[in-house]
C-alpha cells in the first residue's frame, strides 16, 4: 500500500543591494529591503496565498486524508512577519488541521551542514525554536538547504534525534535501487527519504513545457502514473518548490485546477493514501542502507554543489565569509552574528554561478543580477565592510578589558537651590569677563 | 574644426580634451566653428559656433522633423550611433541596424554609416562657411575633413587638413578597418598633430608617417579648485589603491590584478580598488577570485563627476598600468585631487609629469616596489604629489592651444609662401 508524500520548500532569500565600494563604512545594511519586500508581496499574492487556500480547501474536502509537508526557512519566515503576516497565520491555520508537517532546516537556508558544525547546531537549533513558536510543532524530520545530503549529515543530525531526513533520489547514487522505498543512514539508524525526481519534476518543471511529449498533463494522468508504484514500492516523494505554485508555474497554465482534482485522482485507487513525513517514518521500515559519501542536493542535473561552490567567485567568497565564524562570535554582538548568518543564505551564491550551459536558464531566471559577477562585486563589498564592523568591535572589546575599572561618579541632575559640591568632579572656573581664546583660533 | 563629441554628451576622454582646446583657442582669439553628428540644446557653447551634422546631412531625405526627444533617449542608453558609434564601433556593428532609426530611418545603414552621413554633413555646411584650416579629431572625422578641403578647393582656396591623432588603432585594437582609415587620413593630411612623443613614435613606426610631419601638442587640463570630501571609513584600517578606466585590453587591467595579488600577498591591510566597467570586467571579476583576492580586490561600476573625486581622494595611490595610453587624462584628474600616481611607460601623460613612478605596465615587481614605497612612506608621497600638482597647474589649455595656433600658422601660411 503505497503513500504519496508531498513536500514543499518555501524560502524567499534576503536579495543583497547593490552595495558598492562608497557605501562601505557608511551603510551597514547589505539588504535590498524594498526589493525584498516586493518579491514576498508579489510571490504571495500569486502564490503563497492561493496555493495555501487550495491547501486547506483539499484537507478539509478530504477530511483529514490529504496531508502534506512543508519546510518554511527561516529567512522567509523573517519577511513574512515584518511585510506580509497574513501569511504566518495562513500557515497556522494549515498547522491546526493536524494533516500538516513541518520540517526542520538551517535556519538561514544556508550551507552550514558543508562547512562548520557548531553554527549548523546553532542554526538547526534556531529554527526548531522559531517553528515551535509560531506553529505549535516541533519537527522531527530534517531537511537540509536544497536537499544537500551526504553521509556525514546523518551524525551530524544525531544531536536532534530526527525520525528521517530528506535527500535526493539521484539515479548516480541509487543505480538499480528505486527511490519509492524508505531506505537508512549508513552509520545511524535515520530514515531516508528519497526524492522521486522524475514524478516531483513532471509538476515542478515540465508542467507548462509545450514541447514536453505529455503536455498537458492531467490529474489522472498522473495520479496513473503514481498508481504505477502500487505493489514496487512503498512511497512516491514528490519534493518541490512550494512557488512551483503560480510562480514558475504561472496560474494560467492551470497548474491551481491539476492539484485540486489531484489527490481526489490518486485516492480513487484504494491502495493509495497521503501521508506526512514522520507517519511514512513511522510506518515503513528501511529496506536497506544508503551511503552517499559526497554531498547530493536537488539542484542541476550535476546534483551535487556545484550551483553554490562551483566556481573560484564562489569558493573564495564562501571560504572568506565562513572564516569569520571564530572573530564574529567572539564579538558577542547578535546583531553582527544575525548579519553573518544572513550572509549565509545559499542563494547569495547561487547568484555567482556560472553555469550558462543546461542550467544556465534556471539560473537566470532566478539571479538577483544581470551578471553572476555583479553578485561576487556586490557580496565582496558587503564582506569588506562587515569585516570592519566585527574588527572595530572586537578591538573596542580590547580596549575596554584592558582598562582598569574606573569607579564611576553619577552626576545626578543638579536641583535649584541646593548646591553640593560634587566629589571627584573639579572644573576650573573661567573668569567671566576675559576672552576665551581657543587655540588655533588666529 | 570637426569633432566626435563634446560634452555633457561624452563617452570618453575625447570630447573632455576637444572642450579644452578649443576654450584655449578661443583665449588665442581664433574663432572656432565646431561641427558634431549630432548637437543638443540642452547644451551650450558660447566660445565657439557649435554646427549639427545631421541637420544638415538629413535635408532633403529625412522629411520628418527630428524629434529631439527621441534621440536623446537614444543617446542616454547608448544607442545612438552618433554618439557612440566610435566607442561601440569596437564590438562590431551587429547592433547598428537597430540604433539610429531616428535618424536613418530612410537611409541604407552598413558599417560606416554613420561616418559617411557625418561627412554629408559636413560638406553641407563647409559650403557655407569660411575656414583657413580645417582640424579634425580622430579617424571617424578624417574623411570629412578632406571632403571639406575638396569643398575650400573648389572654391579655389587652400585649407589645409590637420589631424589629430588621440588614440590609433595600435592602442585600442579593434579591427583593421579601422587601421586602413586612420592610414588614408594620415597620409591625406597636411599636417599630424600627436598628443604625445609616444603616439608621434607609433605613428612613425606603425603608419609609416615622415616624422617631420607631425607636431606633438599635449593636452591640457583646466585648473579647478577641487572640493575635498571627508575621509573614507575604510582609510581607518587600509591602505588603498586605486585603477579608474575603460576595462579593457587597452588599459591593462590584468596586469593591476596581478599587482594587486602581488602587494597583497605581503601587505594584506592594502585594497586594491578597480573603478570601472568594459568587455574584459568579467574576467578580471573571475580572475581575482582565481587569485584569491576576495576582500582584497573591490570593484564598482564607472563612476562620474563628484564621485570621481571621491574615488580619487580615497586612494592613496592612484595606478595607470596602461599597456598602450597615447595621452591619459585620468592621472592629472588624480593629482588635482592630491593623489600620487603610479604609470605606465608607454603613455603620453608621463612624458609631461616628472613627479611621479612610471614603470613598464609588465614590471608587476617594480610596481608593487613602488606603491608599497608610496603606501609606506608618506612624506615622500605628499612630497611627490605637492610637486605633480604644481606641473599640472602649468599644463594649460592655453599652453596647448598657444602651440596650436603655432601650428595652424606654419601650416597655413607656410603652406601659402610655398605656393607663391
Amino acid at each position: 500500500m503505497p503513500s504519496v508524500c508531498f513536500y514543499f520548500q518555501v524560502h524567499q532569500p534576503k536579495r543583497l543591494r547593490r552595495y558598492n565600494i562608497f557605501d562601505i563604512g557608511r551603510e551597514s545594511n547589505y539588504f535590498d529591503k524594498e526589493h525584498n519586500r516586493q518579491v514576498l508581496q508579489k510571490v504571495a499574492r500569486k502564490c503563497y496565498y492561493p496555493a495555501n487556500n487550495l491547501i486547506l480547501e483539499l484537507i478539509e474536502r478530504h477530511e483529514g486524508r490529504f496531508k502534506v509537508n512543508y519546510s518554511l526557512s527561516g529567512v522567509f519566515l523573517d519577511q513574512a512577519m515584518r511585510y506580509e503576516p497574513g501569511l504566518i497565520e495562513s500557515f497556522q491555520r494549515l498547522s491546526e488541521t493536524g494533516c500538516v508537517e513541518f520540517l526542520s532546516e538551517t535556519y538561514y537556508h544556508s550551507l552550514a551542514s558543508l562547512y562548520s558544525e557548531e553554527e549548523f547546531f546553532e542554526q538547526v537549533l534556531e529554527h526548531m525554536l522559531l517553528i515551535s513558536n509560531l506553529l505549535k510543532q516541533v519537527p522531527s524530520v530534517f531537511r537540509n538547504t536544497e536537499l544537500v545530503y551526504f553521509d556525514y549529515l546523518a551524525h551530524l543530525a544525531k544531536r536532534f534525534h530526527f525520525k528521517a531526513i530528506l535527500a535526493e533520489g539521484w539515479d548516480n547514487i541509487l543505480g538499480w535501487r528505486s527511490p519509492n522505498f524508505v531506505y537508512e543512514a549508513l552509520d545511524y539508524p535515520v530514515k531516508l527519504m528519497l526524492k522521486n525526481y522524475r514524478l516531483s519534476d513532471d509538476i515542478a518543471f515540465r508542467f507548462s513545457n509545450r514541447e514536453w511529449k505529455e503536455w498537458p498533463l492531467t490529474a489522472d494522468k498522473f495520479a496513473h502514473w503514481v498508481h504505477a508504484v502500487n505493489g514496487n514500492g512503498q512511497v512516491v516523494n514528490l519534493f518541490m518548490d512550494y512557488e512551483t505554485f503560480g510562480e514558475h508555474q504561472w496560474d494560467d497554465t492551470g497548474i491551481f485546477n491539476f492539484m485540486r482534482q489531484l489527490p481526489e485522482e490518486i485516492l480513487r485507487h484504494p491502495d493509495m493514501d497521503f501521508v506526512t513525513v514522520s507517519e511514512e517514518a513511522d510506518r515503513y521500515q528501511p529496506v536497506a542502507k544508503l551511503s552517499m559519501p559526497h554531498p547530493v542536493s536537488w539542484a542541476d542535473t550535476e546534483r551535487d554543489i556545484s550551483a553554490w561552490a562551483g566556481n573560484d567567485m564562489q569558493k573564495v567568497a564562501i571560504h572568506a565569509l565562513y572564516s569569520l565564524e571564530e572573530r564574529v562570535k567572539e564579538t558577542k554582538d547578535l546583531e553582527l552574528l544575525k548579519a553573518w548568518r544572513q550572509l549565509q543564505t545559499s542563494d547569495h551564491f547561487y547568484y555567482m554561478c556560472t553555469k550558462w550551459f543546461s542550467d544556465g536558464d534556471v539560473h537566470k531566471y532566478f539571479n538577483a543580477f544581470e551578471r553572476p559577477h555583479d553578485a561576487y562585486i556586490y557580496f565582496n563589498n558587503a564582506l569588506v565592510d562587515f569585516v570592519c564592523r566585527v574588527d572595530d568591535r572586537l578591538a573596542e572589546m580590547r580596549m575596554v578589558s584592558q582598562q582598569p575599572e574606573i569607579t564611576r561618579i553619577e552626576i545626578e541632575a543638579p536641583v535649584d537651590g541646593l548646591d553640593i559640591q560634587i566629589p571627584g568632579v573639579d572644573l576650573p572656573e573661567i573668569p567671566v569677563d576675559q576672552p576665551i581664546v581657543l587655540p588655533n583660533a588666529s | 574644426m570637426l569633432g566626435w563629441e563634446l560634452p555633457p554628451h561624452h563617452s570618453g576622454g575625447l570630447g573632455t580634451a576637444c572642450e579644452g582646446m578649443t576654450r584655449g583657442l578661443a583665449r588665442q582669439g581664433i574663432s572656432v566653428s565646431f561641427v558634431l553628428p549630432k548637437a543638443f540644446q540642452d547644451a551650450s557653447y558660447n566660445w565657439m559656433d557649435v554646427y549639427d551634422a545631421s541637420a544638415y546631412a538629413l535635408r532633403g531625405i529625412a522629411h520628418h522633423i527630428i524629434d529631439e526627444q527621441v534621440c536623446f533617449e537614444y543617446i542616454t542608453r547608448h544607442q545612438c550611433s552618433l554618439t557612440s558609434g566610435y566607442q561601440t564601433f569596437a564590438h562590431g556593428f551587429h547592433g547598428l541596424e537597430v540604433f539610429c532609426r531616428a535618424c536613418f530611418q530612410d537611409m541604407h545603414t552598413n558599417e560606416l554609416s554613420h561616418i559617411g552621413f557625418y561627412s554629408r554633413g559636413v560638406t553641407a555646411i563647409a559650403q557655407k562657411l569660411h575656414f583657413e584650416a580645417i582640424h579634425a579629431h580622430d579617424w571617424m572625422t578624417f574623411p570629412a575633413a578632406v571632403a571639406a578641403r575638396r569643398v575650400a578647393m573648389k572654391r579655389g582656396k587652400w585649407a589645409p587638413f590637420i589631424a589629430q591623432i588621440h588614440a590609433t588603432e595600435i592602442d585600442r585594437h579593434d579591427g583593421p578597418r579601422i587601421y586602413a582609415i586612420e592610414k588614408w587620413g594620415m597620409q591625406e593630411a597636411d599636417r599630424i598633430i600627436a598628443v604625445s612623443n609616444y603616439t608621434k613614435s607609433i605613428i612613425v613606426k606603425y603608419y609609416g608617417i615622415n616624422p617631420d610631419k607631425i607636431s606633438v601638442v599635449h593636452n591640457g587640463i583646466e585648473p579647478r579648485q577641487v572640493r575635498r570630501y571627508p575621509r573614507h571609513p575604510l582609510k581607518r584600517r587600509y591602505k588603498i589603491v586605486l585603477f579608474i578606466g575603460r576595462i579593457t585590453y587597452q588599459k591593462g587591467p590584468d596586469y593591476y590584478v596581478r599587482l594587486a595579488k602581488k602587494v597583497t600577498d605581503q601587505y594584506p591591510d592594502v585594497k586594491f580598488l578597480m573603478v570601472g566597467s568594459g568587455d574584459m570586467q568579467a574576467a578580471m571579476v573571475e580572475m581575482a577570485a582565481r587569485e584569491g583576492l576576495v576582500e582584497k580586490l573591490l570593484f564598482n561600476q564607472w563612476v562620474t563627476g563628484e564621485m570621481m573625486d571621491v574615488a580619487y581622494q580615497m586612494a592613496d595611490v592612484f595606478v595607470m598600468p596602461s599597456v598602450s595610453e597615447p595621452f591619459g587624462i585620468v592621472p592629472l584628474e588624480a593629482i588635482q585631487n592630491g593623489t600620487p600616481v603610479v604609470l605606465s611607460k608607454n603613455s603620453g601623460v608621463s612624458e609631461v609629469i616628472q613627479s611621479c613612478i612610471a614603470v613598464d605596465f609588465w614590471d608587476i615587481d617594480k610596481m608593487a616596489e613602488a606603491i608599497i614605497k608610496l603606501l609606506k612612506n608618506e612624506p615622500y608621497a605628499r612630497l611627490m604629489v605637492n610637486k605633480a600638482q604644481q606641473e599640472v597647474n602649468s599644463l594649460t589649455w592655453d599652453l596647448a592651444a598657444s602651440k596650436l595656433s603655432a601650428v595652424y600658422n606654419d601650416v597655413v601660411y607656410g603652406r601659402i609662401k610655398e605656393v607663391a
